[in-house]
């Protein structure tokens, strides 16, 4: 079998007809490469379970010790809280090793329509919020939650993130492939109109900015990684920077936010942020101990979802979260430098997109609660208490592991008579027969 | 060369992320490290809170005939309604105002009912010391914006009995007057704390290292000595008293000669101390009987008779002869009695007629015949070191005075001064002061600590009985003793009206005008302030109870003195009823 092989597409089969052309619709958004033809498979990058298990397990044991406070101390409801945190962890690692085992032709061939089911769901959420429809759960007028009944709730915004991962990839290797990737009227302007679209549904219908920046860092990043010109990515960002101060102007709560990180906010949001300070500030260079964390108990809002990183400040100290952030600079490290070992345009950008979100995330959020960055509501990943989130985190970083599998770095091994040869030799030849028989003794 | 480019952006965005983490780290290490005391403090301040546990201030006890202890001072859970107009929305203003007008009726403070509007306000007092039932029905109407506090106060089971004896306790709740002054400490108790880290409820949190719990230590609670009946009587006869001779204040105390223990004491006018704040002249809240040393008058002759006796330098029988006037040194001093001038007069009889010649006659035998330094360093004994007229009795009352006293050296006029002082003139003692020396005189000669407080309540709700304290022996002689008290009883049995009133029982007593200084002249001649100084005690010669009757301007027929026409009727009424009071009992 060969390596890789990315099929180009024939160039001219629509370029030249007009704009309504189904044609040219179809070659910009929905065709795709053929079969990536993956071939050389070895083995995965463990480490990269083991860092994510690392973060996950820190934030159960945190999430644990405070269980008193989320549950005024009564032990069945505590319990009850575990069971459902370590239920959405064990529903994260199958979907992680699931994603993980899912050929990445799927993906890529399905990607358009995981996208566009993702964007329907996003959108029609505020619209069944405005309507009443007891299916979308609101707060304060933001609709961002699907009321699931005993299940808890999905929040689709966690999907459309995903979605757009897998679309953006997509349409930039076909990109790519076509030669277009600088090219202003075919390649940027249609993914800026997407992008637009996308920002529209989540910051202005769901009034969710932190998304909405989650899905500007997985496009930037991935026009970064895509090897789109630094003059087009700085008018994409001069572009999403007069539409982001649009948006402030909009909705008057992210103004607050602002506002209050800038010295003169409202009492709620200062409230918050002072809550947090005074947290990671009490928790001092070794932190209150596992159990000890007062702010936990209501003083805190958001204490085990976007407030966390606080409450991990107040338990574990400076130390403890040098030790996290250290763990996500692993983590982060680690996926990013799977780009430069992949050949295939659209896995780089799977996995660039992957990076940016997580990126987004780990930055927005530790930079609220470290007072460097406004309050934006948005989870660290892993640890955070949320099913959706750990659900499509752990999925995109099952997709990660399935890719990691296909990195050249291997190859030099293989040609050294390292472990990969003796792998697939023993994944020939060790396999033992006698398994199968042993449902006949 | 592009696959270069693209790999160089991978790093760059590493490295990028790096640094972005570094920043992170570096605010972290100041916010966590450097500025942790800062934040620490914050913490503490806002998670740990301390609450103070309001102990209960002690109560008045008093102890029944038949053992039972009655209330004379209580506790009471009382409500202040307030507002915040901030919180009760448009429509619910006037709903407020009926509201509180049905139920709180006089208590409601309607003229702050407009502050209602004013949404600049937080708290607005709509109504004070309602009741626990009035406060149901107001919690129970759940208006919103409006909330109820619970305070202590007060309350009187027996209204305005013994108010000057019990004091009140004002709305900062710290004692006033009398007992509840003198006390306040142990009334008081000492609060208690509750600090621990709580949640943002305040509802106390188990961790955390910075928890106290000091359980808060209520008053105590104490029995008076005072009798309840015969305190309530002592008020009623000295009203009657009063009124009868238009007399404008008065007072009596009534002590247990072999106790100290006083089981009346009362002054008028009085005050109801429920309501203390609508007193206009807060001399009313004064306890005249420790707080206004006075000029007795002739009460104090059995002290001198006493004394003289007691330093042998005369007896029982010894007689003088009286001449109605005596010139010492350049003032002439006269008896208020002239119809035995003339006469020769025993010591008996010096008291009976109450003779100032007499009493004279008696210091100057201290001193050999005439009123030298000797003889008027003895009666400074007696009176200072033995009656202890210069000293506080420390009875538990706020404020207590004490006379004054000229020393018997002072070169002007000590003569003169200490003539006068023989009949109680010239010299300044509280009734407190009299009373007391008085049941040491007749007492066999031990002077007891007088005492208002029975005992003390323990935890198990038992009286715990404080015992009488002697604060000295040997006051007079035993043998002196027993003659003061024979001829005082002497005095009250020769006469036909007093032996009915006494009726066999042992009733001794003295009565004594004394001339007060007319403030307009800044010499004597103001009203006079009548007393009568006596004891009641059983068929077997003890006396049991010192009473001191005093009546200040009372108006009285000519040639009547006010110590025998309007304190001694008071002291008859009085020893009549305790008579029939422990007969009845006995």
């Amino acid at each position: 079998m060969g390596r890789w092989t990315t099929t180009d597409h024939n160039q001219n089969s629509s370029a030249r007809r007009t704009k309504l052309n189904l044609s040219k619709i179809r070659t910009l958004f929905f065709e795709t490469t053929d079969s990536l033809e993956l071939s050389r498979k070895h083995r995965p990058d463990y480490l990269l379970v083991v860092l994510i298990m690392a973060l996950a397990l820190i934030g159960l044991i945190v999430l644990f010790s405070i269980t008193p406070a989320l549950t005024n101390g009564n032990d069945a409801e505590s319990l009850n809280f575990m069971l459902r945190q370590g239920l959405f962890l064990t529903i994260g690692l199958v979907a992680f090793f699931i994603a993980s085992k899912i050929p990445l032709d799927f993906w890529r061939k399905h990607g358009v329509k995981v996208f566009i089911l993702a964007f329907f769901v996003c959108f029609i959420l505020p619209i069944m919020g405005w309507l009443n429809i007891s299916l979308a759960r609101c707060t304060y007028g933001a609709c961002r939650w699907y009321s699931l009944g005993n299940i808890g709730t999905f929040q689709p915004a966690e999907f459309l993130k995903f979605g757009t991962v897998l679309f953006v990839a997509g349409f930039l290797a076909v990109r790519t492939a076509q030669s277009k990737l600088n090219s202003i009227k075919e390649s940027l302007l249609p993914l800026g109109l997407i992008t637009f679209m996308s920002l529209f549904v989540i910051v202005v219908m769901q009034k969710d900015l932190g998304t909405g920046i989650s899905l500007v860092a997985i496009v930037l990043t991935q026009l970064i990684i895509a090897g789109v010109k630094l003059k087009m990515i700085f008018l994409s960002i001069a572009s999403l920077s007069i539409t982001g101060i649009m948006a402030i102007l909009i909705a008057p709560h992210r103004l607050a936010r602002i506002a209050t990180f800038l010295g003169q906010g409202n009492e709620t949001a200062d409230y918050h942020i002072n809550q947090a300070m005074i947290a990671l500030g009490s928790g001092g260079m070794t932190g209150r101990g596992l159990g000890q964390s007062v702010q936990a108990f209501g003083w805190l809002p958001e204490a085990i979802h976007d407030s966390i990183f606080a409450i991990l400040g107040e338990t574990l100290g400076f130390i403890g979260l040098v030790v996290i952030i250290l763990i996500f600079a692993m983590l982060l490290r680690r996926i990013i430098s799977k780009v430069d070992f992949l050949e295939n345009t659209y896995l780089r950008l799977i996995v660039a997109g992957i990076f940016g979100w997580l990126v987004a995330h780990v930055v927005m959020n530790i930079g609220a609660m470290t007072y460097l960055l406004p309050l934006t509501g948005i989870t660290l990943p892993l640890v955070s208490f949320g099913g959706t989130s750990m659900l499509f985190i752990m999925m995109s970083l099952g997709v990660v592991f399935g890719i990691s599998r296909y990195t050249l770095h291997n190859k030099v091994k293989l040609e050294e008579g390292g472990e990969h040869a003796s792998s697939v030799r023993g994944r020939r030849f060790g396999r033992p027969h006698y398994t199968n028989r042993s449902d006949s003794r | 060369m592009e696959e270069k480019s693209t790999k160089s952006r991978a790093q760059w965005l590493t490295i990028g992320l790096f640094l972005v983490l570094i920043i992170f780290v570096v605010r972290l290490f100041y916010i966590q490290v450097i500025e942790y005391d800062k934040y620490a403090a914050q913490a503490d301040q806002m998670q740990i809170s301390k609450r103070t546990i309001n102990p209960t201030r002690g109560e008045f006890f008093v102890l029944d005939k038949d053992g039972i202890l009655s209330p004379l001072v209580l506790n009471q859970t009382v409500y202040t309604v307030f507002a915040d107009p901030t919180q009760i929305g448009d429509g619910n203003i006037e709903k407020i105002r009926n509201l509180i007008q049905d139920v709180a009726g006089g208590q409601a403070i309607t003229s702050n009912f407009e502050k209602l509007n004013d949404t600049a306000m937080q708290y607005v007092v709509l109504a004070r010391q309602v009741t626990h039932t009035q406060a149901e029905k107001i919690r129970d109407a759940n208006l919103k914006g409006v909330g109820l506090q619970a305070t202590s106060r007060r309350v009187y089971p027996e209204g305005s009995l013994a108010a000057q004896v019990l004091g009140f306790v004002n709305v900062d709740g710290e004692g006033q007057y009398g007992l509840e002054q003198f006390l306040n400490k142990e009334l008081a108790g000492e609060p208690g704390v509750l600090q621990s880290v709580t949640d943002v409820r305040h509802i106390p949190l188990t961790i955390g290292v910075h928890d106290v719990s000091i359980p808060a230590k209520n008053g105590t609670n104490y029995v008076l000595s005072i009798d309840r009946a015969v305190q309530a009587h002592v008020e009623h006869s000295l009203a009657d008293g009063l009124k009868r001779v238009s007399a404008t204040k008065g007072s009596i105390v009534i002590m247990e000669v072999d106790t100290g223990r006083v089981i009346a004491m009362a002054n008028l006018p009085s005050y109801d101390p429920a309501n203390y704040n609508k007193v206009d002249d807060s001399a009313v809240f004064q306890n005249t009987i420790t707080m206004w040393p006075y000029e007795p008058g002739s009460v104090i002759k059995p002290f001198t008779i006493g004394a003289a006796m007691d330093t042998g330098s005369i007896g029982r029988y010894s007689t003088f002869h009286n001449t109605g006037c005596v010139m010492v040194a350049d003032a002439k001093i006269c008896n208020l009695y002239r119809q035995v001038d003339g006469e020769t007069i025993d010591v008996a009889n010096i008291l009976r007629y109450s003779l100032n010649t007499g009493a004279i006659w008696a210091l100057e035998q201290m001193g050999g015949g005439d009123i030298n330094l000797i003889a008027r360093q003895r009666l400074y004994n007696y009176f200072a070191d033995n009656y202890r007229f210069t000293e506080k009795t420390n009875i538990e009352s706020t404020g207590e005075a004490v006379g004054l006293m000229m020393k018997p050296d002072n070169p002007n006029g000590a003569r003169v001064t200490y003539s006068n002082m023989t009949f109680g003139q010239g010299m300044n003692v509280t009734m407190i002061q009299v009373v007391a020396a008085f049941a040491a005189t007749i007492n066999g000669g031990t002077y007891y600590q007088p005492t208002l407080i029975l005992g003390t309540i323990n935890k198990n709700g038992k009286l715990v009985e404080q015992k009488p304290k002697v604060i000295a022996n040997g006051v007079l002689k035993t043998e002196t003793s027993k003659n003061l008290k024979e001829m005082l009883r002497a005095i009250r049995a020769g006469s036909v009206s007093m032996s009915q009133i006494d009726r066999g029982y042992y009733v001794g007593g003295k009565s004594g005008t004394a001339e007060t200084i007319d403030p307009a002249t800044g010499k004597y001649g103001g009203p006079t302030i009548g007393s009568y100084l006596g004891f009641v005690g059983d068929e077997t010669g003890n006396p049991k109870y010192a009473i001191m009757v005093r009546v200040d301007d009372g108006h009285v027929a000519a040639g009547s003195t006010t110590g025998s026409a309007a304190a001694q009727p008071i002291f008859d009424a009085i020893s009549r009823f305790i008579i029939e009071y422990e007969g009845v009992t006995k």
